[in-house]
């Protein structure tokens, strides 16, 4: 064992450059939790009004705004039909591809990062005009959003089942089980399914992270989500919309680490599952 | 044992089927539609459009924003890279590692005007840290230090690039087992000896393939670097200055042009992150 | 193969809607079955196409064609009132509440008429409006009537977006804010103005040559890029018209930006609400009507605005609200433009800071109070400004997009 006394300027540098990297991720966050919440502009700013001006009227409006409410309904709602669509598209692709031909994966990897390639202007151009002709009802609902935010999705979860079925060694546990004499769909529902449930989960909180974060497509399809109605809220309300950003972060980044913490609990790490 | 393995090509192309199609259906037709337009500008084929989108204020959009995306991915990924390394060997406090993964979820899909605020807000003309330091005598602007121009908008584009590296760089990270370090140390292997034979080689394929997404992201973002420089030379911007606008009307199939070459220039990047990744595969147990 | 496969269930329901609609009258299939064909990517699907999107918006516009006169909704407010009463709602886009007090008219319009009227996407750009007017084609919640730049009426024209609507005030509205045929009508228009926080800038500028002055550098912001927002692009031919130029030729306002920029003196980020409140902006360059929504916030900070309408470049501009073409409720989006040229729409425009169309005719009624002068440019002002012709805007545009980069935004 490596005596640890050899590495301890090292440990040092580490945390020099945690905390820098640390600063630089908290201060532009505190600065504007700062604006949010204390309504004195920093050009007046003095030592004596350091404390004065604070308050939470502004995210309190913020929350209770209608457009806002109706705006975080129709973002979770999306978020749901945004993860159930893209596990049922890619867990099977994921499963097939470690399976049946692993040689794929760089492909595939490549081929869920395509959406990543067209700006979001075009797609909606291109999407306008195919479906406009066809099936214009689908452009008007803003569940036109689902397939998009699906693909959006596709570059995260794919790494994630993919680095998921790999760490399992799915391959060599499909053909033990299959020597076994266990049917294909026993060994998908009782041997890999339950073995994804991390990376899936890791996979979804990916997607609803990246859900909850998307502006260019919604507003480009002239829908009402959260983000949008953040933006227009800040337009009218700037302290108010801004502070409810931070609420979001916040809220967003909590839920998140419950989930990470309980994958923990139960012995797997977020990140051997590709994340 | 030939029964079993026609009923899964079939499942196999069961499941490729839908999937592809879903994928040609809003993404490659879309696309498809869109490329056409760029090369039949006012209804004739030709290569009009083609040629203008790269010449003048365009070239010099394309030119600003490869830099903007090729800094913001390079120093993203080192420090991103740095920050996964550093994470994996430190053991202690134990809330670190999941704290830095469920916060580079969310920040890895900031951007857009509350990112760009958030930066006027502490180093901007009227910010906190502008102010504090110039209490202190320090005008933070002379070192450079501002959320506009350039770097300024790179400082921005690193508040989620940096995260979005972490994140894709942690299993290769974690994949580099303590075993293998600490077997090189027995056999007589200095740290750095260790580093260049065993472990950058082992992560160079990542990383590059890393970087390379983070400049896919950054090149088609364009909510936060609207608010700090609407006037900014940048491809995504004068996209929607043609597209989007409330001054210019008529100019689509120029901008259906930029659009092709974005795409183009962006699948060349994604060719070589798949090149990468097969290199990747050699070294894992396969 | 995918996508005839996707028609099948499409042409049942379309064959479905189009048994129950009364009267598919054969003009409106036919101007619509040209209009899907022309909006089809590659041609090959256009007869399906037209077919599906025939049947579709049939039961729409059976209820748009006979209603698309003025006549068939009524002669007088009231009785147009009473048909957008049946009609239920009304169908707006981009209003912004902050925007010339769209808050306080869109109050009014829904307390006096008793309609919902939401606004879509309030953010949208005119080039958006249209756009949704297309993808939104033949579905209940596509726009009734739009506020576009005065640039996009032309393409709203030749992409048959909108119709012709006169208004019972017609002749009240100077010739310069109307169309002739009737297509648009300029309810409100604004002038470009500097407005500085005078607790931060203890010498407000008051002229396009005080811009220029050292004392102001980094402070002069504009409201996006010209070549994407219509302020920004006023705040150009403005400083065009003071420094030689005309609606002609847009150099000398490209000249005077150009100098701003190397003077150091012109700030890059953009008029963002936020920005004025936190003073990041110290002076911004916009129309008169967009300060109103901001002043009461500056003012919880501690912060005065001073708005300015310097007299060397003075140049207003309007916006064009229309009646879209096969709207869903056609006598509602005729009354939502009765209220906004009436008298309620026009004091609305005036608390917000804009001049209304028929701000003489208001005027010689003895409407327009003392007070609410005050905040408006004096009376031989307003009786200076002109507009450009459609022409010499398209003019101007070029020489923006060809100059604008090169000499300003990428020095």
């Amino acid at each position: 064992m490596i005596s640890e006394s050899r590495f301890r300027p090292t440990a040092i540098l580490k945390w020099v450059f945690l905390i820098a990297v640390g600063l630089y991720f908290f201060l532009p966050m505190a600065a504007m939790a700062r604006f949010g919440f204390q309504s004195v502009p920093t050009a007046l700013l003095t030592p004596e009004k350091l404390f004065t001006g604070w308050s939470i009227s502004g995210l309190t409006t913020a929350i209770t705004d209608p457009r806002m409410v109706a705006g975080m309904r129709t973002s979770l709602a999306l978020v749901v039909l945004a993860i159930l669509l893209n596990l049922a598209l890619l867990v099977p692709l994921a499963i097939v591809t470690e399976v049946r031909s692993p040689r794929l994966r760089p492909y595939l990897t490549a081929l869920t990062l395509l959406p990543w390639v067209i700006p979001p202007i075009a797609l909606v151009v291109g999407v306008s005009a195919t479906f406009r002709a066809t099936v214009p009802w689908f452009l008007a609902s803003v569940f036109s959003l689902v397939p998009f935010y699906a693909l959006w999705a596709m570059p995260f979860t794919y790494r994630a089942l993919d680095a998921g079925l790999q760490a399992i060694n799915a391959r060599t546990l499909y053909e033990a089980s299959r020597s076994m004499g266990a049917s294909f769909w026993t060994i998908i529902f009782k041997v890999l399914l339950p073995n994804m449930r991390a990376s899936m989960i890791a996979a979804s909180t990916l997607t609803a992270a990246m859900v909850l974060g998307e502006f260019a497509f919604a507003s480009l399809l002239l829908k009402n989500t959260l983000p949008t109605e953040m933006v227009i809220y800040q337009a009218k309300n700037p302290r108010g919309g801004l502070a409810f950003a931070i609420f979001i972060m916040v809220l967003t980044a909590v839920s998140i680490g419950l989930v990470v913490r309980s994958l923990r609990r139960q012995g797997i790490s977020f990140n051997a599952t590709g994340i | 044992m030939r029964a079993m393995f026609r009923r899964e090509n079939r499942l196999g192309l069961f499941v490729l089927i839908p999937f592809a199609a879903f994928v040609f259906l809003f993404l490659v037709y879309p696309t498809l539609v869109v490329l056409w337009k760029a090369i039949t500008p006012h209804g004739a084929m030709g290569t009009s459009a083609l040629v203008k989108a790269l010449s003048g204020t365009y070239r010099t959009g394309f030119i600003q924003s490869i830099a903007l995306s090729g800094w913001s991915a390079l120093i993203g990924g080192i420090i991103g890279l740095m920050l996964a390394l550093v994470i994996k060997s430190l053991k202690r406090p134990k809330w670190l590692h999941p704290s830095l993964d469920s916060w580079s979820a969310v920040a890895s899909q900031l951007g857009g005007v509350g990112l760009a605020f958030a930066f006027i807000a502490l180093i901007g003309t009227q910010g906190i840290l502008t102010k504090v330091f110039n209490n202190l005598g320090i005008n933070l602007a002379d070192y450079g230090i501002t959320a506009v121009g350039f770097w300024g908008q790179v400082t921005v584009y690193l508040y989620f690039q940096i995260p979005l590296m972490f994140l894709v760089m942690m299993p290769a990270v974690m994949g580099l087992k303590n075993s293998w370090r600490e077997a090189a140390a027995i056999m007589g292997a200095s740290p750095a000896r260790y580093w260049w034979s065993v472990g950058i080689p082992l992560l160079t394929p990542s990383t590059l393939g890393g970087m390379l997404l983070l400049f896919i992201n950054a090149f088609t973002a364009y909510a936060t670097v609207y608010v700090l420089n609407p006037s900014g030379a940048l491809v995504p911007l004068q996209i929607r200055f043609l597209l989007q606008g409330n001054v210019i009307t008529g100019e689509e199939d120029l901008a259906y042009a930029i659009v092709a070459w974005v795409i183009l220039l962006l699948l060349t990047g994604l060719g070589l992150i798949t090149v990468m990744q097969r290199r990747t595969l050699r070294w894992s147990s396969q | 193969m995918r996508k005839s496969l996707l028609m099948v269930p499409v042409l049942l329901s379309a064959a479905l809607v189009a048994s129950c609609s009364s009267s598919g009258t054969a003009s409106d299939a036919a101007s619509s079955l040209k209009s899907a064909a022309a909006s089809a990517v590659a041609g090959a699907q256009s007869a399906a196409a037209g077919a599906a999107s025939t049947a579709a918006s049939a039961a729409a516009s059976a209820a748009g064609s006979a209603v698309a006169t003025g006549a068939v909704c009524g002669d007088t407010v009231d009785q147009i009132a009473a048909k957008a009463k049946e009609e239920g709602n009304v169908n707006l886009i981009a209003l912004p509440d902050t925007w010339a007090n769209y808050a306080g008219i869109l109050k009014s319009f829904r307390d006096t008429y008793g309609l919902e009227a939401p606004v879509a996407t309030p953010d949208a750009s005119s080039a958006d409006e249209l756009t949704a007017i297309k993808t939104l084609a033949g579905q209940p919640d596509k726009p009734d009537s739009i506020d576009i730049g005065p640039s996009f009426v032309e393409q709203a024209k030749s992409e048959g977006a909108i119709e012709p609507y006169k208004t019972t005030n017609w002749a009240e509205i100077p010739d310069n804010l109307k169309d002739p045929a009737g297509n648009w009508v300029g309810a409100y228009y604004g002038i470009m103005s500097i407005a500085s926080n005078s607790t931060l800038v203890k010498n407000p500028p008051k002229t396009w040559a005080d811009l220029k002055k050292p004392e102001y550098k980094g402070q002069v912001t504009l409201n996006g890029d010209p070549r994407q927002a219509g302020a920004a692009f006023a705040a150009v031919v403005a400083a065009s018209l003071a420094n030689g130029g005309s609606y002609d030729d847009l150099m000398p306002g490209i000249q005077y930006f150009a100098d701003l920029k190397k003077s150091g003196n012109l700030q890059v980020i953009d008029v963002t609400p936020a920005a004025m409140v936190s003073g990041d902006v110290p002076i911004a360059l916009d129309w008169t009507y967009n300060f109103p929504g901001v002043v009461s916030q500056m003012k919880d900070a501690g912060f005065d605005l001073n708005v300015t309408i310097p007299t060397d470049g003075l140049y207003g501009s309007y916006y064009a609200q229309s009646v879209v073409k096969d709207a869903v409720h056609p006598c509602a989006a005729r009354l939502w433009l009765e209220h906004i040229t009436g008298d309620e729409g026009a004091l609305g425009y005036l608390a917000g800071g804009a001049i209304p169309a028929r701000y003489a005719a208001l005027d010689a009624a003895g409407k327009i109070t003392a007070d609410m002068k005050k905040s408006l440019p004096s009376a031989d002002l307003i009786s200076k400004i002109t507009f450009p012709t459609a022409a010499q805007t398209e003019a101007m545009k070029k020489q923006l997009t060809d100059n604008w980069g090169p000499m300003v935004a990428d020095a």
